[in-house]
């Protein structure tokens, strides 16, 4: 083995691999102390839905030696699971991971005191003020911990959901500030919860923290059918998802079973051209812990 | 209609230079502008988060505006020849075409291509000095409703009119130091380079959709960017 004729072991992927790719791309890792892992990622039973997620720093983001900055948090509160996906704002390299990592579990928190599916109509204002407090703890916790940073220096997107955990099926409250995506699967047949974005994809309408935390957010009810499966991503997955029928195919045929942990980062490892920026999903699959308990053994 | 395409459509960078060809740029300068436009290559060819998704268009100006490279993945595209003529600098011929350019070139890319806010590198070495107005066409290129809309970094060098320079960027104006103006056009093609290769590591978010300018101080003097009224 000769200094530059070796390369790095590696595990075989089926993922695709779509368009015209360039190679040469390298995989330096960040050093910084504040760096997230270049892998996330879960996949289990939470109350009587099954979770899966992954979050994999993009090859933009290897080859530059810079961390990841997408986080995905979720959290069981009553009888809803509450889950969402963060994406640190890029012009913030070295810090927005962290407001995406705060912000994500911040979500989850107080989305959890106030949703109820089932009375969606009657807490909407409920559900818009939560976001509020969210962003307002974000930035406390910036000016708390990170005094030498700004509120624009932990700036995140971000897509959440809400679920029942009572009944055999329920409708999902959906939601997003800014441009991250959230779709359902039914029977191999994708929907997006939101319409797509027009115009520059690197331009973002929203964000938290924010001055009118409020003012982006995006809310919907969502009846979850038959085997609906419900689906958040962080932009670059998203568009990935509407631009491309080959991506689009593989992830839901990947995902028409409950998935576990290493499925999910076999399923992120596709490679698409001009797709390098991370890629997060988090995927629920409702009522189905008992069939997908005996699934995995 | 859908939402969701049925065929592969790819995200791109758009770039577009837009070049001052007067007859002050003959000679020296323009020789430098074509020594310099073919390294945009080999940035694109460096750098792979750059070359799958970067497309280089250049169009010049002087008395009139022409394209001289459409939107192109400049890898597998002749790099143009520019040459200077005319007496007369009219930015508003240039701006017209940019707008004109810009969306007929991003729309043949075909439906449902995703974006990046184009970028224009705006390229003096003059001032405007024909009778017609360059502001209005200006602000159309800039208007806020149309989806295409720019962001317009400017440099200027030998004899540009600060202000003019000021008012033409968005985001970044710049003043070249250097009074050769060959050194100038070299020093800038540098940076726009430099820039391309930069912003499409990290294309997202903020208000210029993630826009980097990385300048030498020694070399340029930033100038402060008026508001578009």
């Amino acid at each position: 083995m000769t200094a530059d004729s070796w390369t790095p072991t590696d595990e075989p992927t089926k993922a695709p691999a779509v368009g015209d790719l360039s190679t040469g791309f390298r995989c330096v890792l960040d050093t910084d102390l504040a760096r997230l892992p270049t892998v996330i990622a879960d996949g289990g039973s939470v109350g009587r839905h099954w979770l899966a997620a992954a979050s994999i720093t993009g090859l933009g983001h290897q080859h530059h030696a810079r961390t990841g900055q997408d986080s995905y948090a979720f959290t069981e509160r009553g009888t809803s699971l509450v889950a969402a996906v963060t994406d640190g704002l890029g012009e913030r390299p070295k810090t927005s991971q962290l407001g995406a990592t705060a912000a994500a579990r911040m979500l989850c928190d107080e989305l959890g005191d106030v949703v109820s599916p089932r009375l969606w109509w009657w807490h909407r204002q409920q559900v818009v003020a939560a976001i509020g407090r969210a962003s307002e703890r974000l930035e406390d916790a910036v000016e708390r911990f990170r005094p030498d940073l700004a509120p624009r220096d932990v700036a995140t997107t971000a897509a959440f959901c809400v679920l029942s955990s009572v009944g055999d099926r329920s409708d999902a409250v959906v939601g997003r500030i800014g441009d991250c995506g959230a779709f359902t699967i039914t029977n191999g047949v994708w929907s997006s919860v939101f319409q797509r974005d027009e115009g520059p994809t690197n331009i973002v309408r929203a964000c938290l923290p924010s001055p009118a935390p409020t003012r982006g957010v995006e809310l919907k009810r969502v009846r979850l059918d038959g085997s609906a499966v419900v689906v958040l991503t962080t932009d670059e997955l998203a568009n990935d998802i509407f631009s491309s029928p080959s991506i689009r195919d593989w992830l839901a045929d990947r995902w028409q079973q409950p998935a576990t942990t290493f499925h999910m980062i076999e399923t992120l490892r596709y490679r698409r051209q001009g797709s390098h920026d991370d890629r997060t999903a988090l995927v629920v699959w409702p009522f189905v812990h008992q069939a997908a308990t005996a699934a995995v053994g | 209609m859908s939402d969701f395409e049925q065929t592969e459509a790819y995200p791109v960078f758009p770039v577009f230079l837009l070049v001052d060809t007067s007859g002050s740029m003959d000679g020296a300068p323009i020789t430098a502008v074509n020594e310099e436009l073919p390294k945009i290559r080999d940035v694109v060819k460096d750098d792979p988060t750059v070359g799958e998704i970067a497309r280089v268009g250049v169009m010049s100006f002087g008395p009139s505006a022409m394209t001289e490279l459409p939107l192109s993945d400049i890898q597998f595209a002749d790099i143009p020849r520019l040459n200077a003529n005319g007496s007369s600098t009219d930015f508003g011929a240039g701006f017209e075409l940019a707008r004109s350019q810009i969306e007929s070139e991003i729309r043949a890319l075909g439906r449902g291509t995703r974006f990046h806010r184009p970028v224009i590198f705006f390229l003096s070495d003059g001032h405007h000095n024909v009778s017609a107005e360059w502001r209005p066409k200006h602000r159309k290129l800039l208007d806020e409703n149309w989806k295409f809309r720019p962001e317009i970094v400017a440099f200027g060098f030998g004899d540009a009119n600060e202000n003019e320079i000021r008012a033409v960027a968005t985001t970044h104006a710049f003043f070249a130091k250097d009074r050769d103006p060959a050194s100038a056009v070299r020093e800038i093609l540098q940076t726009i380079i430099s820039s391309i290769r930069v912003t499409s590591r990290s294309l997202r978010g903020g208000v210029a959709g993630g826009l980097e300018v990385p300048v030498d101080s020694d070399k340029f003097t930033e100038l402060p960017v008026q508001t578009v009224d």
